[in-house]
This record gives structure tokens, sequence and C-alpha cells, in this order.
């Protein structure tokens, strides 16, 4: 009853079990906050790498983030406004990478783009390699991120009025300036979701990159991985590496807060 | 510049079948049920569906014709349209959902802002709210917007779809003079979507009306209120019509007919404006001698025209000073006993009388 208005009766049940759940999902968190090494962190943070790490993983979930977004917006307009044999296939492909475990997903690209695999013999001819490459690192990011942009688009589209589009048409808009000036602006809400989710999963990536790019440091260790190699030489290490992560996630989600979840 | 359309597509529920002619500087209403297809007829106009068969020509120039694949899109039709719901673009402000025209031509944006903002000025919108999203806009500010969107680029051909239906009663009555002085004052042809009577009277010169995609009756408003052809037409348009000048008489106003005159409730218009008045023959009590005196303050005397029956109800005309039309359920005209010839007394109250400036 902090507000004024009409009252709110939470039932028991649900108050209980959500309590139970809020404890579940932040005691580990504060448990991080608890046994950081908070006295040596500056020395334990620079002696794992993490530095280096965090600003990697800053470059490659941008990046990544970016890519998904020019891919997966198109990919979600042909899924939602454009009829072909097949549609339903290629929407539940394009999703895979959502709910595909991110290790199978690296063995994928493995297969198709590696030193030997099926375009990637291809590329190395031509003198590309991706594998063990930060670019190589940023693909198999990508790979896990589309779906969120394309999930997130694709509604958006379809819950769009048509009548507003053919209205710019009636008045003389052309297409490109329909999309550039009535479509896109129109979804922003959910565009900026999806970029935002496409950019959190890519953050958290872990097991699409280590088996696609590798994990060296400087060129593909990703903050994650690099949480995961500190942990089998300085436990402290891992916490401190891994307190910059929830602190960098929770500052985005705070700041994001309203453009994601409405007000 | 004249209108000629002959439009055929299938809808789910029907087909739509219409021939269209209008003249330079006239306006046409297409009047009709809800669902009756008169949105999709806009809809081919506009250029945003295309029929299965059919023919736009304006000024002798085919925006549209099947026969020999002519079909210019949208964008390229030299068009304005308001759209139901007025459509606005809820991400940009007034002024530039009023600019969007002029913008997606090309014109610069300082340029088309200016133009608008001068537009929408003319039309009563206040200027302070320009730079207000949609939503924030009333209803008759949002209309006063969309309307300034149909007219910036100047085009050859008006398309307005229910400009007031959204609007309560008395922002749609600060609305329709604005609308009647932008139609007049545009030069090219009109064509306005209205479930309203009293806006089909004010701002039509033909009347089109359109049942279930096809064209029941096509006329003016006289032609329509004297011989309505479907049950439909009868109701909405057979009122009666009382146009001529406004007489302020001690307290009490007037309009003067040609053929006598009716009381009517002060309008809020100037004494010596010529108006039209519309009052729903339903409103009418038909009397077999001289009602006592009562509060209806309009009591003419005459005699019976004719009598047509519709369903279980009976529509009279009476022939007095101005002749009216009353509709009494069939059991009463029974219980009365009328023939045509019967003498009889017509008695109605004066704001039954929606009066509106002509």
């Amino acid at each position: 009853m902090a507000r004024g208005g009409s009252r709110r009766i939470t039932p028991a049940p649900v108050a209980v079990l959500s309590a139970i759940g809020i404890a579940f999902l932040a005691v580990p968190v504060l448990a991080l906050v608890v046994r950081a090494p908070w006295s040596e962190i500056g020395e334990k943070l620079a002696a794992s790498g993490a530095w280096v790490a965090f600003r990697l993983s800053l470059v490659v979930s941008l990046t990544a983030a970016a890519l998904s977004f020019v891919l997966g917006v198109p990919i979600a307009w042909v899924l939602a406004r454009s009829s072909f044999p097949g549609r339903a296939l290629v929407r539940a492909l394009v999703i895979l990478p959502l709910v595909l475990p991110p290790v199978v997903g690296g063995v994928a690209l493995l297969t198709a783009l590696g030193r030997s695999g099926v375009v990637g013999s291809w590329l190395y001819d031509l003198g590309i390699q991706l594998t063990f490459t930060t670019a190589g690192a940023v693909l198999a990011t990508t790979f896990v991120s589309i779906p969120l942009v394309i999930l997130s688009a694709e509604g958006g589209l379809r819950s769009l009025d048509p009548r507003y589009e053919q209205a710019a048409a009636a008045m003389g808009a052309s297409r490109m300036h329909t999309l550039r000036r009535v479509t896109l602006p129109m979804l922003r809400p959910q565009l900026a979701a999806g970029l935002v989710l496409a950019w959190a999963r890519a953050l958290g990536e872990f097991g699409a990159t280590i088996t696609f790019a590798g994990n060296l440091a400087g060129r593909t260790q990703t903050l994650p991985l690099a949480v995961y190699e500190a942990r089998q030489t300085d436990p402290g290490a891992a916490v401190a590496a891994s307190l910059l992560l929830v602190a960098l996630s929770l500052v985005v989600l705070v700041a994001m807060r309203d453009r994601i979840f409405g007000r | 510049m004249n209108l000629e359309a002959e439009l055929t597509l299938t809808r789910t529920a029907f087909t739509v079948e219409v021939a269209l002619a209008a003249a330079e500087g006239s306006t046409l209403v297409l009047l009709g049920p809800n669902g009756s297809g008169k949105t999709t007829v806009l809809s081919c106009l506009a250029g945003i569906l295309t029929p299965e068969r059919g023919r736009v020509l304006l000024g002798g120039e085919a925006l549209l014709d099947t026969a020999v694949g002519i079909d210019v899109p949208p964008q390229r039709r030299p068009i304005g349209v308001l759209f139901q719901d007025g459509l606005l673009f809820p991400h940009l402000s007034a002024v530039e959902n009023a600019a969007f025209p002029l913008t997606a031509r090309g014109i610069a944006k300082e340029e088309a802002r200016a133009r608008s903002r001068g537009l929408l000025e003319r039309l009563g919108f206040p200027i302070a709210r320009s730079t207000a999203r949609p939503g924030a806009l009333s209803g008759g500010e949002a209309q006063r917007v969309a309307l300034a969107r149909a007219l910036v680029t100047e085009p050859q051909l008006l398309l307005l779809d229910e400009p007031t239906s959204a609007l309560d009663v008395r922002s749609r009555n600060d609305l329709r003079p604005v609308i009647g002085r932008a139609l007049s004052s545009f030069p090219g042809v009109r064509v306005l979507i209205t479930h309203d009577p009293v806006e089909a009277m004010t701002l039509g010169d033909r009347l089109v009306v359109i049942e279930d995609g096809r064209i029941s009756q096509a006329g003016t408003v006289e032609e329509l209120r004297r011989a309505p052809r479907t049950s439909y037409v009868a109701e909405l348009i057979g009122v009666n019509v009382f146009r001529g000048a406004l007489v302020a008489d001690g307290g009490t106003w007037r309009i003067e007919t040609p053929d006598g005159s009716v009381f009517v409730a002060d309008p809020g218009l100037a004494a010596g404006a010529s108006a039209i008045g519309v009052l729903p023959p339903g409103e009418i009590e038909l009397h077999l001698e001289r009602p006592p005196e009562g509060s209806a303050q309009n009591v003419l005397a005459g005699t019976v025209e004719a009598i047509a029956i519709d369903g279980h109800r009976a529509r009279v005309r009476v022939a007095c000073h101005p002749p009216v039309v009353a509709e009494v359920t069939l059991a009463s005209a029974e219980r009365l006993a009328l023939r045509p010839g019967d003498e009889l007394w017509a008695s109605f109250k004066a704001v039954g009388i929606d009066v509106e400036p002509a």
C-alpha cells in the first residue's frame, strides 16, 4: 500500500514462492560480493588478465550485437512480410541457435568454417582464417545472438498496423522512405529490446566461442573464458572477474529497463 | 479535372461493384452502413488496393486501368488522404505529421514545416501544440493535423474517410465547419465517406449510397430525400431538411424557408446567416385535430400527401408549409386511419431540429 489507489493483495503462496525464488537468484550474486578478495582485487584482476578480457568482451559483444541487428532485422522482415515455400523451416533454422547448446553451435561452426571445414577450407585457400581469431569470436557470438533480434523484430513487425505503411505510401513516400521514417521508428521499442537482449547474450557467450575460436588471451579470451580459466588456478581471481561481469550487466539492465520491459 | 471510376473487387463477405463520377470542385459523399465497402472504394481510389477489374480516371488520365495494366502506385497519385481514425504517425510531432507528405517528396524539412505550420494555423490548430505527439492531442486537434496532412501537397483528388466519426459531439460540431471551409476552398475533386447524415447533407454536392458493395442509390440530397429507395436511405437521408435564413425574433429563432418557417432552438449562429435544419421524421407527431397548447413550438396544418409502408413503420408525407415527412408506427397509422388527402396536424419541438451553418 505504498502508493495511493487500488488496494492490491498478494496471495500468500505467491508471496512465499516469490521470496524463495528471489533468494535463489540473489544469494549467489551476493556470495560473489561477500567472498570477493576486496583487499587485493586490483592485483587479482590484473594478474588474471581480466582487464584485457574485459576490453575484448566489450569489443566482441558490441560487434556481435551490431552484426546480429544488421542481419537479424532483415531476416525478421522476410519471415514476417513475405511468404515462400519452406518459410516455417527457415524460421526454425534461424531460431535454432537459441535452443541449441552453444558448444554444439561451436562444433557446427567449426565444421563449416574451420580450417578444414566445408566452407572454411575455401576461405583458407583465399588466406582467410576465422578460427582462433577475434573475428571468429565475433562470428561465434553472433551465431547465438541473432535469434533474439529476429524474435523481437518479427513480433514487432507482425503487430504493426499495416495501415500506417499504406498511409505513408498514399502520402507519396517511397518504400525506402516509409521504411526509414515510419516502419523502423515505430518498431523502436522492439528493436531496442532485441538489440539489448542480443548484446546481453553475446556478453555471456562461452561455449560456441571457446569451441570455435579457442581461448587465446588478448584475441579470443573474452571475460567468461577468463573467469573459467582463472577458476582452475586462482579462485579469488575468478570471483573478482565474475564481479566485473555482474557489475557491467547490472549497469546496462538498469539503464535500459524501461526500453526492455516497458514502464 | 473530373473523376471517373469503375471498380469491381471481391471481398470475403461480398463483391464491391461501383461506378462513380464527380466533377471538379464538387464533393461526392459515399454513404453506407459499416462494412458496406466504402473504405474499400476509397482504398482503390488511393491505390492502396487494386481491384480485379476497374478504371480510375482523373482529368482524363488513367490512375488505374486493369484492361491495359495501368496501376499507378499510391505514392505517385496526386491525392491527399485523411484516413479513418486519423492514422497519425505516433512517433512524429503534429507538425512533422502534417509535413510528412512534403518531406516524403523530398522537400527540405524547414520549408515543409513552415508550409504545414501555416496550413495548421488556418485550420484552427493551436500552433503552440505543434511539437506535441499525436498521443497528447485532443480528438479535434488530431483530426485537424490529419486534415492538414491530406491538404498540404495541394493534391488534385482529396479523399476523406469519416473525418469526424471518432469525435464526441462537441468537437464534431467544431470540426464540421472547418472541414466545410477546407472542402469548399479545395479546387479539385473531393470524395468524403461518412455515415453522418448531417455531414453528408451539409458537405456533399452528390450522394452515393453503398450497401453490400453496390450502389443502392445516388443523387442530390433532395433527390434521395424525396424518394429513398432502400430503408437505409430512408432512415438516413429521409430526414426533414429546412434550408433558409435564420431569423431572431424576441428570444425565439426561426429558419425561414421559401415555403414557410420553423422554430428552432438558439443555434449559436448570427441572425441572417443561412442555415440548414435537420429533423428526423420520428420526431414529428401527427394529430387528426389541432393539438392542445404544449411544448412543441411547431404546429403545422396540412394534408396527407402519401404514405409509404416500410416494415412496421409508415412514412407519411404531409403537405404543409414547409412540407415534412413523419415516421410513425404502422399501428399508429392504422389507428389514425390515414389516407392521402386527409387533413391533419404535424407537431415537433424546436430542439429536435439540428441546425448547422449552410
